[in-house]
């Protein structure tokens, strides 16, 4: 099976999930006053993605192969900025951002003590200078 | 506590520690007031809110940071802003309908009731306008009902669902048909009554220029008392319609304020308002004028709107 | 009609040292929150606009619509140089502008944009101070009936011309409309799939879907290829020939058609609220390519796709400033924070302002075409300024803009709630390129599925549900004549028409 009937196969699945999962139980049943309902077309847009992925699935086409490794490089990077974020949360930009942009320049590979300065320290309190003490804007 | 808010409480108590005090309030904030906007960036309510926070930061001498919470037009900020300490330190701004709404049809959904505030006051109330085309075949809600009845039906434009909710309720109780057509602003509701797409429409301020020039008039009010902009216009209860809309702009903070904090926010509230920059940019923003119902007011005001919000929308 | 000695009082208005001042701090202020990514235009209107509360109306005024023009010329320059577009407007000048950059001519394809930029904001200028008037009459007469078959009309071509297959474009369009239903709905106002979250009422913020969809994907994708290299973003030859690096004039007039098509679609559907720029900018790319001898030259970096996206999405600009200055009817975000600012002032935008403000408003004209010759010189300025920020490692300039995205997006967009949304887009985007549905046609259709649903629902309630009654309406009827002759036409030749996504 290549991938190209798998994505097929997952909008069918996700479409399922949608109509007789999701959306009844995300919606409000209402009074009708003659306009459309809410749930109506969440329906309608979820059987059109089910449609449209049945369509993908049964259609032929070259294998293409995903670049796992690559992937999982990318995932790791996401996981990262999520961690980042997370810290924002608790500790605040300023003590959060520097340490995300360090993190990311030394796994990336760079060791010249000017750009891990320049980008890991000058670039993070440059960004909370200017919105939280010129502008009055509050960062985490 | 975050590194950002001790750098500020350092920097703030060094200007502090160095001017006079200026009044003998019986509080004043050692660390800035948060006041939360419920609507989002350069929006009526954010600049209303912004220019609110400035001034009172000048006549108090207080620090006041303004922060956008958009959704839901204030009901996401007041379901953050009840679990924070009733300090004084953080406020939250908001209109009463969306909460009122939120609280009389899915009150488990929202993590808050009417007592779980402290209300410091009001800044303004909107006034809502029933508005047709200068060159519409009737002059007033009687006679839109009766325009209705022999077309068939009449077309109306709504953005608000309370007032959607009010026309709804004199059709059904005169029998007659209003196909009610959805808009997403006071701007748009003006398109598609000078398009001729709908024969009537409700005006928040956005339709004032195209009365005074002719092409469209006032055929009620939708307030509780006459319009400001059209004075000779009966309301809807005048009409024998028993509706009506209030949209205040009020200042929450979480329920539980000790009360010399309550009184000295009061205050500064109540002069904030009185100032002309407010007055004025309240004016230019709702066309209508700043008013304050105070402490105990905005509290009795909420209160009252609950029961007449809900039966708006009882089937 | 306006007095004459009105308007040369109004454009007098304009050039004083304080209105010229302001535009050009507008200017060079829009230019780089758009080249940032993360911080768009409309982010820093949204903050500028308090500011403006103290200053002279036409100066105030002057200074937003100086960082609006300004945002459209700098969106570009990250578009070009990183491909993350640094306003989701300028995602189709990536098509063309990044591969340009990446054969080390960078410069050659700025330029390329910021001049077709420049001649699509102008030529939409002088529509709007000529004939606003009489085009915005023809605006009125399209009601939510047409809009919605003009809309439908706008996701057939762009499924079909940007969406790789009919089947992937359709996943992709139909993701799009269903994720723009979280949120209240437009009816009852009851909350849908918001999963308990008030955060969600008025929907996913589009700062958090835009920065999450269109940039941090990449972002994250560049930092991962590049570990342990530390290389520039952009390597431009040393000994370069001056015609890599220029557009020369015979270069500029062989796109005058792209241009021409690119500033009548911009300024088509800007004058029609609720489109927006960037479906403009993907309509008038896909066209000039579909009308192209060599579409296959497309998306390698052909000056001509630069030029369509960029006349179009800049023409859009001042287009929407017909609706908003002769109806008060705003046709995007940054229009309806305008309207704000016009009304903090105590001015309404609506019919009464040429009468009453003729000044105010020939002021502002007069404002925008310095702003226009002010974006041209800031942006051969600025152009020296990127190219030498792009000689940074890329990998420095990538973890910059990751966290400026969070930024951007904490203060746009709700807080840690918009963060949170915009990581959980970002997995969305990167799962979607994954299995090959294109996030471009996906971006459009969240972007114009709130307006689908009301001018939907509208026309529902207008005809009462009734479809004998569309009848009544023969503009929309011949737009659904159109829409089916145009998926006939794509059916039967869809090789030469279709984009590599």
């Amino acid at each position: 099976m290549t991938l190209h009937r798998l994505t097929g196969v997952f909008f069918v699945i996700f479409a399922v999930a949608m109509i007789w999962g999701v959306i009844p139980a995300q919606t409000e049943t209402v009074y009708p006053d003659g306009s459309i309902p809410p749930e109506v077309l969440p329906m309608f847009y979820a059987a059109m993605i089910g449609l449209f992925g049945a369509a993908l699935a049964c259609q032929r086409a070259e294998a293409t192969a995903l670049d796992l490794r690559q992937g999982a490089k990318t995932a790791g990077f996401f996981l990262l900025a999520l961690v980042g974020v997370l810290a924002m949360q608790h500790v605040g930009f300023l003590l959060a951002a520097p340490a995300l942009a360090l993190v990311l320049l030394w796994l990336v590979g760079e060791r010249r003590p000017l750009w891990l300065a320049l980008g890991g320290l000058g670039g993070p309190v440059l960004i909370w200078t200017v919105f939280e003490v010129l502008l009055g804007r509050l960062l985490p | 506590m975050k590194l950002n808010t001790l750098l500020k409480t350092a920097v703030f108590a060094a200007a502090a520690a160095l001017s006079l005090p200026q009044t003998a309030a019986a509080w004043t904030p050692e660390e800035p007031i948060l006041l939360r906007i419920g609507f989002g960036a350069g929006g009526e309510t954010d600049t209303m809110g912004r220019v609110l926070a400035a001034t009172i930061e000048r006549q108090t001498g207080w620090d006041v940071v303004v922060e956008n919470r958009p959704g839901g037009g204030g009901v996401a900020m007041l379901s953050a802003l009840v679990a924070e300490d009733p300090d004084g330190l953080v406020l939250g701004m908001a209109v009463n309908i969306p909460p009122l709404m939120a609280l009389s049809q899915r009150p488990d959904s929202v993590p808050f009731t009417l007592d779980s505030f402290d209300y410091i006051g009001t800044v303004t109330v909107a006034e809502t306008a029933l508005i047709a085309g200068s060159e519409a075949a009737f002059s007033s809600i009687g006679e839109l009902v009766e325009f209705a009845r022999t077309e068939g039906s009449a077309k109306i434009a709504w953005d608000a669902p309370d007032a959607k909710a009010i026309l709804q309720k004199i059709g059904q109780k005169e029998g007659v048909s209003f196909r009610m057509v959805k808009a997403e602003s006071g701007a748009e509701m003006n398109k598609l009554l000078l398009g001729g797409q709908v024969d009537a429409a409700f005006g928040t301020g956005a339709h004032l220029p195209f009365v005074e020039e002719g092409q469209m008039k006032t055929i009620a009010s939708l307030s509780d008392k006459r319009l400001s902009s059209a004075p000779d216009v009966p309301t809807l209860i005048e009409s024998g319609h028993d509706f009506f809309i209030a949209p205040y702009f009020y200042i929450a903070a979480p329920g539980g304020l000790p009360a010399e904090v309550k009184t000295a926010l009061a205050d500064a509230m109540d002069k904030a308002v009185a100032d002309d920059a407010v007055q004025t940019v309240v004016q230019n923003a709702v066309s209508a004028p700043a008013l304050n119902l105070g402490a105990e007011g905005t509290r009795k005001m909420m209160h009252d709107s609950l029961a007449p919000v809900g039966a708006l929308f009882d089937q | 009609m306006v007095p004459f000695d009105v308007i040369l009082a109004g454009l007098a208005g304009t050039f004083t040292p304080v209105v010229l001042l302001y535009v050009l701090a507008g200017v060079v202020i829009g230019q780089f929150v758009g080249a940032v990514p993360g911080i768009g235009p409309v982010m820093a209107i949204a903050i500028a606009i308090p500011f403006t509360f103290v200053m002279d109306p036409l100066v105030g005024i002057s200074f937003l619509v100086g960082i609006g023009k300004g945002g459209l010329v700098g969106g570009a320059v990250p578009a070009v140089l990183i491909n993350t577009p640094g306003t989701p407007d300028a995602a189709a000048t990536a098509f063309d502008g990044f591969p340009l950059a990446r054969q080390g001519k960078p410069m050659k394809a700025m330029r390329m944009a910021l001049y077709s930029s420049v001649t699509g904001d102008t030529a939409s200028d002088i529509i709007l101070i000529t004939v606003s008037a009489p085009l915005a009459i023809v605006a009125l007469k399209l009601g939510p009936v047409e809009i919605l078959f003009l809309l439908l009309f706008a996701f057939t071509v762009i499924v079909c011309l940007v969406g790789g297959t009919i089947a992937r474009g359709g996943v992709a369009l139909f993701l799009g409309l269903l994720l723009a239903t979280i949120g209240l709905d437009p009816e009852y106002a009851t909350p849908r799939l918001i999963f308990g979250q008030t955060e969600l009422y008025d929907g996913v913020p589009l700062e958090a879907i835009a920065l999450g969809i269109l940039v941090l994907p990449e972002v994250l994708r560049r930092l991962a290829q590049g570990s342990g290299l530390s290389r520039p973003a952009i390597e431009i030859p040393a000994d370069q020939p001056a015609a890599d690096r220029r557009i020369s004039w015979r270069e500029y007039w062989s796109c005058r058609f792209a241009m021409l098509r690119g500033a009548s679609i911009g300024t088509v559907l800007g004058a029609l609220p609720g489109i927006g720029s960037t479906a403009a900018a993907f309509i008038a790319y896909a066209a000039t390519r579909a009308s192209a001898k060599d579409p296959e030259s497309f998306g390698k970096g052909n000056i001509q796709g630069i030029a369509a996206a960029e006349s179009a999405n800049s023409a859009v600009v001042g287009a929407n400033l017909i609706p908003l200055l002769t109806l008060g009817i705003p046709g995007s975000v940054g229009a309806a924070l305008l309207i704000g600012a016009f009304k903090i002032h105590g001015i309404q935008p609506g019919p009464l302002l040429f009468d009453q403000q003729a000044e105010l408003i020939y002021g502002l004209f007069g404002a925008m075409i310095a702003a226009n010759f002010m974006n041209f010189w800031v942006g051969q300025a600025g152009m020296r300024l990127w190219s030498t920020v792009v000689k940074a490692p890329e990998l420095v300039i990538f973890t910059l803009a990751l966290l400026l995205c969070i930024t951007g997006v904490y203060l746009g967009a709700g807080g840690m709630f918009g963060l949170y949304t915009m990581l959980a887009c970002t997995l969305l985007g990167l799962l979607l390129s994954a299995l090959g549905i294109s996030v471009i046609v996906f971006i459009i259709a969240f972007f114009l599925g709130s307006r689908f649903e009301t001018t939907l629902s509208q026309s529902y309630s207008l005809t009462g549900g009734s479809l004998q009654e569309l009848a009544n309406y023969p503009v929309a009827l011949a737009l659904l004549v159109l829409n089916l002759a145009f998926i006939a036409l794509f059916t039967r030749n869809r090789h030469r028409r279709a984009l590599p996504d």
